[in-house]
């Protein structure tokens, strides 16, 4: 089954190429952002304009580490320019909610201060927190613009969103349809509605779940999946496949630390083998590509082009 | 009995970023106390069924659900204390928390409300607020010796101890009182006499059409007669968990990732006045490869070139591992202990697994 494995990956990409939005989401520390920068580097080589992004109040930056994987300066609202190249291009950003919400209603009310005083007012500020999923809503409003509108400034060819974790990502994903439960007026609702539709299909939008190869983390996988049913089949990477060693015959005067650890390794691989394998028999088969583990060695080479590299 | 101080406080909460194994331990650490002699409540406000996974159930209600005889079954063995699991469901508690206030005359104008029932949705924000809701419940039922929380990856975790001061900010009277008004009135905003505000409205208006402002109005007076209450109980929790009542066991994983974010953690946790009780490194693989490469080679020259190169990439693990428990403990200094287990030997789903895992505290 792993002979055509490089293959299958490669077609995988060449479809995901084609998408204008990849939303890349899953529990912590299964790897998304390092997948995320990946992902950004691969398709900008390939000669696309590529937007990393991921969303994030100013004053919890330190908590942020997806400059460091692109090896830059702290992310801020406004573009970083990472890699730029005769045809392809890499940006990132770390896009706050607060400004979006003043760029929006810019964008609606435009003259006068109007978006200032609506953040400012203590009654509408705090109105604004509670309604459910506006903030998130305009963040990923944000990015639809940037996608659709000829007039906007990036015009990126595919944005890559290093999604929120699990349910975090559950939210964002639904502060659209959750709007219009809340509202059938206004501008807001009526955009709502056509970044759902953008979303939702899957010409436009892939979301890219990570997960490691253990029986908790595929199952939280398949719980996250069934709470984003109405978003089209989405990509499962599986991040840290251990690696598999040749069985051999161990001669009677090996040392048993050098058993023990030959063991240890055997059988890890054997019960991730089997954890994906009932994962494929459940969900049918859904479209995986394995990562493999990197072993934190001397070389000194970023995990993220290690993984890079394993796909081209 | 190395670890018996984390089961000593009232309410213990795991921290730490995603992937350490949070809920394993958290419910690992549940059943010791419990077979200690404690009565333990273990709730996680993570919505995903991983709780559940780890005790080996399909699922958890949003009710304590005491486990005692399923573990004492399972592991033929009494337990001296009992153990109960929940996990969080917003609407749920909403629910009981207006109901216990005011019966059903108060819960009808909000279960009526379309605003209401986003808003208590699982995974809309108001999650954080409900969890505190649940552990005032849990806390003051005096069913339990210790509640064992749960709580989701590091960057989200101390979210939830703001959740007080931002809801008693939206709640201050001077600017609830402004969505006191009139509702049968379609000129909601014409009633507001403060200029900015009514601009402000006005603005909000155009963009989301009057209707949810409208929803809002409606609800307002029913909101106002809980409010005191809701803000009370987020209160006395937040100083609880303030308290030296509670304390916060901080978990990490050997690798940098998971012990980058301790650092920005201890600060936060720090200045939010919590008591870190110690900080753990999950899932060491230390024991499986003790001594270095060259060590080995010298030790086993002959052997098969697959269990070297196998040995060398555990020992990559494990030198990464070491450096990160040294920083660790350089982070906690002499202010809080540090100690680390063993890499787990299997995928822990059942009672089991935890009982073997509860050993190492």
């Amino acid at each position: 089954m792993r002979v055509n494995a490089e293959k299958i990956t490669k077609d995988i990409l060449d479809e995901l190429s084609r998408k204008k939005l990849l939303v890349v989401t899953g529990k912590g520390g299964t790897g998304k952002s390092v997948l995320s920068v990946a992902l950004a580097f691969y398709f900008a080589k390939k000669g696309k304009k590529v937007w990393l992004v991921e969303f994030g109040r100013k004053h919890d930056s330190n908590f942020s580490r997806l400059h460091e994987l692109l090896d830059s300066a702290p992310l801020h609202h406004k573009i970083t320019k990472i890699m730029e190249e005769k045809n392809g291009a890499l940006w990132a950003s770390r896009i706050d909610p607060t400004e979006s919400l003043a760029e929006y209603v810019g964008l609606k009310i435009p003259g006068g201060n109007l978006a200032s005083l609506l953040l400012k007012n203590r009654v509408t500020a705090s109105f604004l927190e509670i309604v459910p999923g506006l903030l998130e809503l305009v963040c990923l409003g944000k990015l639809w613009f940037h996608l659709t509108n000829k007039k906007a400034n990036p015009a990126p060819d595919l944005i890559i969103l290093d999604g929120p974790a699990s349910g975090h990502a559950v939210t964002l994903l639904h502060a659209p349809s959750n709007f219009s439960r809340l509202t059938k007026q206004g501008p807001i609702y009526s955009d709502a509605e056509k970044m759902q539709k953008f979303l939702h299909n899957p010409e436009n939008t892939s979301i890219l779940f990570t997960s490691l190869p253990e029986e908790m983390s595929l199952e939280e996988t398949r719980e996250h999946r069934e709470l984003l049913k109405e978003f089209s089949q989405p990509l499962l990477f599986i991040n840290k496949n251990f690696p598999r060693i040749k069985n051999i015959k161990i001669p009677a005067n090996t040392p048993e630390i050098l058993t023990d650890s030959y063991h240890y390794s055997q059988q890890r691989a054997e019960r991730e083998n089997s954890a994906i394998k009932n994962f494929q028999k459940e969900t049918h088969n859904w479209p995986i590509v394995n990562i493999p583990f990197f072993f934190p060695d001397s070389d000194k080479i970023p995990l993220a082009k290690k993984i890079l590299e394993s796909f081209l | 009995m190395k670890h018996s101080m984390l089961w000593q406080k009232k309410l213990l909460i795991l921290c730490g970023t995603g992937g350490v194994g949070k809920t394993t331990t958290s419910a690992a650490l549940a059943l010791r106390a419990a077979l200690e002699g404690k009565r333990v409540g273990l709730i996680t406000i993570d919505p995903a069924k991983r709780l559940a996974n780890s005790l080996g159930l399909k699922k958890l209600s949003s009710e304590p659900q005491n486990l005692n005889h399923y573990i004492e079954k399972t592991l033929n063995k009494k337990i001296k204390g009992s153990l109960s699991a929940l996990m969080l469901d917003s609407k749920d508690t909403l629910h009981k928390f207006l109901f216990t206030i005011g019966g059903k005359e108060t819960l009808v104008p909000f279960t009526n409300s379309n605003l209401f029932q986003i808003i208590s949705d699982n995974f809309s924000g108001s999650h954080d607020y409900l969890a505190m809701e649940k552990l005032y419940e849990l806390h003051h039922s005096n069913d339990f010796d210790l509640i064992v929380l749960d709580t989701p990856p590091a960057r989200h975790t101390l979210d939830f101890l703001d959740a007080p001061d931002k809801i008693a900010r939206f709640f201050d009277d001077r600017i609830f009182s402004w969505f006191l008004t009139d509702a049968r009135s379609n000129k909601i905003i014409e009633k507001i006499r403060a200029k900015g505000a009514k601009t402000a409205l006005s603005v909000l208006e155009k963009l989301t059409g009057s209707g949810v402002l409208h929803d809002f109005v409606l609800l307002a007076p029913h909101i106002y007669k809980v409010k005191n209450s809701f803000v009370e109980r987020q209160r006395k929790i937040q100083t609880l968990i303030r308290s030296d009542k509670a304390g916060a066991l901080f978990v990490s994983s050997p690798t940098d990732l998971a012990r980058g974010e301790a650092e920005p953690f201890l600060k936060d946790a720090e200045k939010q006045g919590i008591t870190i009780l110690a900080l753990l490194v999950n899932r060491s693989l230390r024991k499986l490869a003790p001594i270095t490469y060259a060590q080995m080679r010298k030790q086993a020259p002959d052997a098969a070139p697959e269990l070297l190169e196998n040995y060398q990439n555990l020992r990559f693990l494990v030198e990464e591992e070491e450096k990160n428990t040294k920083l660790l403990e350089k982070l906690a200094g002499t202010k809080y202990q540090t100690f680390s287990i063993a890499e787990w030997k299997e995928d822990i789903h059942d009672i089991h697994g935890l009982y073997a895992l509860a050993q190492n505290f």
